[in-house]
């Protein structure tokens, strides 16, 4: 009788030992896989800049580990107003609005003014030539419809895992996206 | 024994309190400061100093307006209560029209809610005159008796965004920023035609409109005045379409207009004269008849909410900033900043 309960009792540990070691193969196997699912997910990100929180302060020109910063501007056109007056395209007070540089607010020329139908112009960004400063995008924002905007361009991201322009950006403007759709576009807004 | 944990205890509950206080202190001003963010604010020091001033936008110079060319004060501040406002006119017994949400709310000279008027939806332009109340509501008009009854809803202008609307006797005008035109209608709500399409042989230009800001209203002088936006100046057409002239120029110094859309609203005083509103720059001004510049209402120091708007960030563009100005019996000017929701009351400074 003793001898049976004994057994019972032997029985009874090794099913229990069983049973802990089963659950804790299970539970290591959905760590690892919740992991390498995680890892998956993070590989599928990039970063990419909100143009609706940005504020044009500068530091996307300057922040960026490349030495030419992978932000650029971009234009929506289905957005722009194609301003004979563009005040992205020409300085505060231009002396008249033609293509001279004298006139032109982007220090690096970067943007292109071609006419359309009068009054309309229809401007280009020259990506070989932007910085990504942001000074047209003020313009625009400022006093248009804010269809110049910055975006992070992903044949020139080395998609770092701290983005160091995400870091300094004052207006928490920078986030992971998915690959897949690594643009936060502006599309033409309705009037409220 | 018990007393020293009772002195623990009050010490404790006190530094907490204290803490939670700052904690809360801190966190306030935080929000506060992510709330608003001044015009001038979000350049980034470091930035500045290794790409060099030329690599910042800076309207400065343009921001600040010397004093002696401010001839107004504000006297009085008006909340209308309301979540969005987009339009005012004042009647002639004073009594303030204010625009905003599905409604139109009637304030008395000091700010006393009057009436409600519901509108069929967000209505963006207004016109007192005598003892109507003309509303435009999207694609259509409303006209309304003070005492809040609808007396005619038009037929609706297809694709048409009414923002701003006047009338005269037997005559009822509309600005449709999404067609580029201004709506000529007879008193019975009949269209009688457009008016402002390009036509080279008329020598009329055509209107260049960017954004939902484009104004209008009848001079004393029997002329429709019609803001061009996209050209920076004010053109005055006859009531059978003809352009007879224009005036206004392209600057962003105090005389001028700028941007892509200014000035984005006006008013015309009793004798001609015209007030004008600007955005990007947000302030107020007043033009001669013949255009020529006066003085200042408002300079944009007045409007910070209203340029901060327009400066970047929280989703915001300059679409959504701008003002509405109309003026009372007794001279005083009432600016509505769409903004803060708010309107100033403006006093003429005598000598």
């Amino acid at each position: 009788m003793s001898d049976d309960r004994k057994a019972d009792e032997k029985a009874s540990r090794r099913e229990f030992l069983k049973g802990g070691l089963r659950n804790l193969g299970l539970l290591a196997a959905g760590s690892l896989a919740g992991f390498a699912y995680g890892r998956s997910r993070n590989d599928g990100l990039v970063w990419q800049l909100d143009p609706r929180k940005c504020i044009q302060c500068g530091n996307c020109a300057t922040a960026c580990v490349l030495e030419e910063s992978a932000v650029k501007c971009v234009h929506s056109y289905s957005m722009c107003g194609y301003c004979a007056l563009c005040t992205g395209y020409f300085e505060p007070q231009p002396n008249a609005l033609n293509t001279g540089a004298e006139n032109q607010l982007c220090p690096t020329g970067a943007i292109e003014r071609h006419f359309v139908e009068e009054p309309y112009f229809e401007y280009t960004i020259d990506e070989e030539l932007c910085v990504g400063c942001g000074k047209c995008v003020k313009g625009c924002t400022m006093f248009g419809n804010g269809s110049l905007y910055l975006q992070v361009r992903h044949d020139r991201c080395v998609n770092c895992n701290e983005c160091s322009i995400a870091v300094q950006c004052p207006a928490e403007a920078f986030s992971r996206v998915p690959a897949s759709d690594p643009y936060l576009l502006k599309t033409r807004e309705k009037p409220a | 024994m018990s007393e020293p944990v009772k002195s623990s205890r009050r010490h404790f509950l006190g530094k907490a309190l204290a803490g939670g206080a700052l904690a809360a202190l801190a966190g306030g001003t935080a929000w506060m400061s992510r709330l608003w963010r001044g015009p001038s604010a979000p350049v980034s020091p470091s930035a500045r100093r290794k790409l060099g001033d030329e690599f910042f936008y800076d309207v400065e110079r343009f921001r600040h307006v010397p004093e002696e060319l401010i001839r107004y004060r504000q006297v009085a501040e008006l909340d209308p209560q309301l979540r969005a406002v987009r339009s005012i006119a004042i009647g002639p017994d004073g009594t303030i029209a204010v625009a905003g949400e599905k409604r139109v709310r009637l304030l008395s000279p000091d700010g006393a809610i009057r009436l409600d008027m519901e509108t069929a939806g967000l209505p963006r332009g207004l016109s007192w005159r005598g003892d109507e109340l003309l509303v435009g509501v999207r694609d259509h008009l409303e006209l309304y008796s003070p005492d809040g009854t609808l007396r005619l809803a038009f037929a609706p202008i297809e694709g048409a965004h009414l923002t701003s609307v006047d009338l005269i006797d037997d005559d009822v005008f509309a600005a449709d920023a999404a067609n580029r035109m201004v709506w000529h209608h007879d008193r019975s709500g009949k269209l009688i035609g457009p008016i402002g399409a390009r036509d080279e042989e008329r020598g009329i230009p055509g209107f260049v409109v960017p954004s939902p800001f484009f104004a209008l209203r009848i001079a004393p002088d029997g002329l429709l005045r019609v803001v061009n936006p996209g050209r920076h100046r004010v053109e005055a057409y006859t009531f059978r379409g003809d352009l007879e002239f224009s005036w206004g120029t392209t600057s962003m110094a105090i005389d001028g207009f700028c941007g892509c859309c200014n000035p984005v609203n006006f008013t015309i005083l009793p004798d001609g004269r015209f007030v004008t509103c600007e955005k990007g720059l947000p302030r107020v001004k007043i033009h001669a008849a013949d255009g020529t510049f006066e003085s200042v209402v408002a300079p944009p120091a007045l409007f910070p909410e209203n340029e901060a708007a327009c400066a970047g960030g929280d989703a915001s563009t300059c679409t959504r900033g701008g003002l509405d100005v109309a003026v009372a019996p007794d001279g005083r000017i009432h600016i509505l900043d769409i903004v803060t929701r708010r309107i100033r009351v403006m006093e003429e400074i005598t000598a």
